[in-house]
């Protein structure tokens, strides 16, 4: 297989987007797939009737975990086989409920200016389709150098 | 809160910050967890899945998806242990009162400092680092913030995680008030 190395450090500064990307709407076989992986078994997340009648909301929600995930597949499609993820923070603000879609972005806020220890800090959100903030965070990505 | 009101963190609960889980094998994960992963994110990266390209990066193999280093299943998570401490989950193990049985995902802080490839036996140390109280308008609640140590057969850390779940009395959550869900 090919190796697909689109971004570079030396090309990435400050006040730059990544771009977004958009997951969903949240379906009962995505929360589903996510328990059985997560061998978590909560009604909250996969059983309408049980969350209406005990926790007061309108049907299940995503997991944060599962949000988390697809906020990662995002930042690892970006920064491509030679970069890496080397930290993550992430506050969870609103849930995703059955049918909502999650969208990411995020923001370049700051850049090693030490070309041997390439990293770059970014600010990153997820949105529903109502524009409505369901996570925010930080993350620390190390890309590779055109030299 | 009032030097009336009485703490919902009793000299009990206190006294677990700081306490340590012994040092502990994780379960080994296989390509079949990996590919369930896959399925459930639609994240087919050939770094989790393609061996020959992990290598030709450098790497021994296929690597794990960052989410899967220290990947512990509830199922593991929620497991009775006679030794408290040796519990995959300290968290769950704190002497919480009974009815604070809404548990919120209230943030989470992760460093990978290595890569991990598919088939590394690692192990895991936990601590817990704080336990606060905060009021907001869903009540008092306990915040309990732990923190995850990951190794590699090496012993070097691969993997630092601080966890904070927040604990409510039990309510009914308004549509504004739900966030995460996930513990």
């Amino acid at each position: 297989m090919q190796i697909q190395q689109r971004v570079f450090f030396d090309d990435v500064e400050p006040g730059d987007s990544l771009p977004s990307r958009e997951y969903g709407p949240l379906t009962v076989a995505d929360t589903v797939r996510w328990a059985g992986l997560q061998e978590n078994w909560q009604e909250l997340h996969y059983d309408r009737d049980w969350v209406r009648e005990h926790s007061g909301l309108r049907t299940f929600i995503a997991s944060g975990a599962y949000r988390q995930a697809l906020l990662m597949r995002m930042l690892t499609d970006w920064i491509g086989p030679r970069g890496m993820l080397r930290k993550l923070s992430v506050r969870h603000t609103h849930s995703t409920f059955e049918g909502d879609t999650m969208r990411f972005g995020g923001r370049v806020i700051e850049k090693s200016r030490d070309p041997s220890d390439p990293w770059m800090a970014c600010e990153v959100e997820g949105k529903n389709q109502e524009d409505r903030q369901i996570l925010t965070g930080r993350c620390t990505l190390v890309l590779p150098s055109h030299q | 809160m009032s030097a009336n009101e009485k703490s919902v963190i009793t000299e009990e609960l206190r006294a677990w910050i700081g306490r340590t889980s012994p040092v502990q094998p994780l379960e080994l994960l296989s390509a079949s967890d990996v590919r369930r992963y896959v399925d459930a994110t639609g994240d087919a990266n050939p770094l989790w899945l393609d061996d020959d390209f992990a290598r030709s990066l450098g790497h021994r193999g296929r690597l794990l998806p960052p989410l899967l280093v220290g990947w512990i299943p509830f199922s593991l998570k929620e497991q009775e242990a006679s030794d408290k401490l040796a519990s995959f989950d300290l968290r769950r193990q704190l002497p919480v009162p009974e009815n604070y049985t809404n548990v919120r995902n209230a943030g989470n802080e992760t460093e990978w400092l290595k890569p991990v490839c598919l088939g590394e036996q690692l192990s895991s140390q936990s601590r817990i680092v704080d336990v606060v109280e905060r009021r907001g308008k869903m009540g008092t609640g306990i915040y309990i913030t732990q923190e995850e140590r990951v190794f590699n057969r090496e012993q070097d850390v691969v993997l630092l995680r601080r966890h904070t779940i927040a604990l409510f009395p039990e309510h009914k959550f308004g549509d504004e008030e739900k966030t995460g869900g996930d513990r």
